[in-house]
């Protein structure tokens, strides 16, 4: 709460009346100088009053979940008042949105009961889920001034902040009950997925660690220790805490399921809504979901065509699976621009070089067919360095030996991509991972067909020689032991494919 | 939902006009009341400002000058108790009138406990003030600043305390 100049002015009176008052002996000065400070310390009360007896209720409806990125969503907010209120209510705009057509500020002047409405149009400055969930509501009284947060939990939990969604958003099965969520709602697009981090966290044991699992009433024998004294005085009745189970206590917490995704721009095929890349943040959801509850570290990698894009270190803790999440809500596939790379990448210096290397033994240079044999060897030796040298520099290598580098204890690592990016370095650092003892997963997309929505010239007949290559991708990978390769492009089959394979529980 | 395109209702006008009028026309009775030179000026400034209030700077921060035109009124020089209580009275009238309107009536309720935690803090200030003058240790114009003192200090004190417990309330029903 804070003072106007106003309030400072009229102390400052009253304290020369107050002086006036008191050494001219005029007792009128002084009683004025009392009358004004008794005004002010009136108001004081009865403000903070006013603001202990707000009762809001705010209602946003947004046409669409998810935004592209350049994209627009339209939001409907209705505000209604079980008392009367007035003060000026601000929408706190999501990170990257800029307001297009309307306003996310009123000046409200509600009876009891009373409803405001208004509509503004955001622009999204990238793909992103199309939630305002915080606002501000500043009310003044002339004299002082406060501006309250609305919409965000001081403490006690009672919606995740972050949502994984695909299509349809928050406001899904994972939604918390009797929260209206800023967009989506129960009539979301099939193959809605809704991971509520923080509920998640609640499923997992309750221990005795230092992560703060929620808050709830007290009840009889809770240690006192465990009470949320800040949260009791707010909320005028005793409050418990709980916390999460200890890293050690938490059964498989050792293991670590690392979650890599292909971001490059292939990914971004498919109808609005459903890409690959849409597909691939759904599984994650299911990856995510089920690691929580497990009690696993998550990582996230991503990466596009021009190199590793996302890299989330494998951990436990709850802001770490929030920035997973953030980070999955935020995933947009890559620009589908590459240069041309050479297949061979070896270049004449590096056949002098290793020429040099065998002429340093030769011994007999008379002999052509030596001769020959040492250029074919040599030029071998040099395609071999040329290859592990650009295999390192490839993004979907550099993915998979962040996170085995990363990875701790018993290692699960699941690749969701269209396997068009990269697939022979994709390929290697497979084996690498499994060679290393780590179990893979991946699920690999096929969308091809969609472009032929897109590109009228193109025919069934070009999507199958496609779907070939695609499968023999499949074969190859799935000749590499250890390694579960799931074939899943939509929803319906997508997590039967997963249970199957085991990755949820 | 999807019907939703009805504007934000402007914010309803209060009845402040009415207030500051007869708060001003009573001051003014009361300055007339009590005529002498000084209050014939008091009143005549205050008819003033009323004017160039209502007419050119209608502001609360030009209003603030209206409450200072009424304080320094030379009635203060010779009126009674009552005068006095009053004259204060109307003064905090046209003080509210001039920078927000008081709250609403049907939420006298609401105002109840603040309207008595004043009446405490009040009785709190008056007090020393009170037994000072009936001891004779001070002047009824130095116990009624002694008072003030204190209720000053009271109002510094809230005007200058930052309530955080309120910054943030629990999510939107």
């Amino acid at each position: 709460m804070k003072t106007t100049r106003l309030t400072d002015l009229l102390l400052a009176l009253a304290a020369l009346f107050i002086a006036l008052g008191a050494l001219l002996d005029a007792w009128f000065y002084a009683g004025a100088g009392f009358a004004l400070a008794l005004y002010v310390v009136w108001r004081f009360l009865a403000f903070r009053a006013a603001i202990a007896a707000l009762d809001l209720d705010v209602q946003r409806n947004a046409d669409k979940a998810v935004v592209r990125r350049g994209g627009t969503v339209t939001i409907d907010v209705a505000v209604s008042s079980a008392t009367p209120v007035e003060g000026r209510f601000t929408d706190v705009l999501p990170r990257g949105a800029e307001l297009v057509e309307g306003t996310n500020s009123a000046d409200l002047a509600l009876a009891a009961g009373q409803t405001a409405t208004w509509r503004y149009t955001l622009v999204m400055a990238s793909r992103q889920s199309a939630q305002v969930q915080r606002a501000t509501l500043t009310m003044t009284n002339g004299l002082f001034t406060h501006t309250l947060e609305l919409g965000a939990a001081a403490s006690v939990v009672q919606q995740a902040p972050y949502a994984v969604s695909v299509e349809g958003g928050a406001g899904g099965p994972g939604a918390a009950p009797g929260v209206t969520s800023g967009a989506g709602g129960p009539g979301g697009a099939p193959g809605v997925t809704s991971v509520s981090v923080q509920s998640l966290y609640r499923t997992r044991r309750l221990g005795s660690g230092p992560d703060l699992s929620h808050i709830r009433p007290f009840a009889v024998g809770d240690p006192l220790k465990r009470i949320h004294w800040k949260v009791s005085a707010r909320l005028n009745k005793l409050m418990t805490k709980e916390f999460l189970a200890e890293v050690d206590e938490a059964a498989g917490a050792s293991a670590s399921v690392s979650i890599i995704i292909d971001q490059g721009g292939t990914m971004a095929r498919g109808p609005p809504g459903a890409t690959e890349l849409d597909f691939a943040v759904n599984v994650a959801s299911y990856v995510v979901r089920s690691a929580i509850a497990r009690g696993n570290r998550i990582g996230l990698i991503t990466y596009d065509d021009q190199g590793v894009a996302t890299s989330l270190p494998a951990d436990l803790s709850l802001p770490h699976a929030s920035s997973v999440v953030r980070s999955l809500n935020e995933i947009e596939p890559g620009i589908p621009l590459r240069p041309p790379r050479a297949k061979l990448d070896v270049t004449g210096a590096d056949v002098v070089r290793v020429k040099r290397h065998f002429a340093a033994t030769a011994d007999d240079e008379s002999d052509e067919d030596i001769r020959h044999f040492r250029h074919v060897v040599s030029y071998m030796y040099a395609h071999g360095e040329g290859y592990l040298r650009s295999l390192k520099r490839a993004p979907a290598f550099r993915a998979i030996a962040a996170s085995l580098k990363r990875a701790q204890g018993q290692s699960t690592i699941v690749i969701v991509s269209d396997l068009e990016n990269d697939f022979s370095p994709l390929t290697e650092g497979v084996r690498l991972a499994t060679s290393r003892g780590a179990r893979v997963y991946v699920v690999a997309l096929f969308s091809k067909i969609f472009e032929q929505f897109a590109e009228p010239l193109l025919s069934l007949e070009d999507v199958y020689p496609a779907y070939d290559a695609h499968l023999r991708r499949i074969r190859k990978l799935e000749q590499i032991p250890h390694v579960t390769v799931i074939e899943a492009n939509t929803a319906e089959t997508l997590q039967p494919a997963l249970q199957e394979a085991r990755i949820t529980s | 939902m999807s019907s939703i395109t009805q504007p934000v209702k402007a914010a309803r006008a209060h009845p402040s006009g009415a207030l500051f009028f007869i708060s001003v026309l009573a001051l003014i009775a009361l300055d007339l009341a009590h005529l002498t030179v000084g209050t014939l000026a008091g009143a005549a400034a205050l008819a003033a400002f009323a004017v160039a209030y209502t007419t050119r700077w209608h502001t609360s921060s030009f209003g603030f000058y209206g409450l200072v035109i009424a304080e320094l009124s030379a009635i203060g020089l010779g009126a009674d108790l009552a005068t006095v209580v009053a004259y204060q009275l109307l003064c905090l009238l046209l003080l509210t009138s001039v920078i927000a309107p008081f709250p609403r009536l049907r939420k006298l309720r609401t105002y109840a406990m603040p309207a008595l935690m004043t009446a405490i803090v009040a009785g709190a200030s008056l007090a020393p003030g009170i037994a000072a003058a009936y001891a004779k240790w001070l002047t009824v114009a130095q116990a009624a600043a002694l008072s003030g003192v204190i209720l000053f200090g009271a109002a510094l004190a809230l005007a200058r305390l930052r309530w955080s417990a309120l910054v943030h309330r629990p999510a939107e029903a």
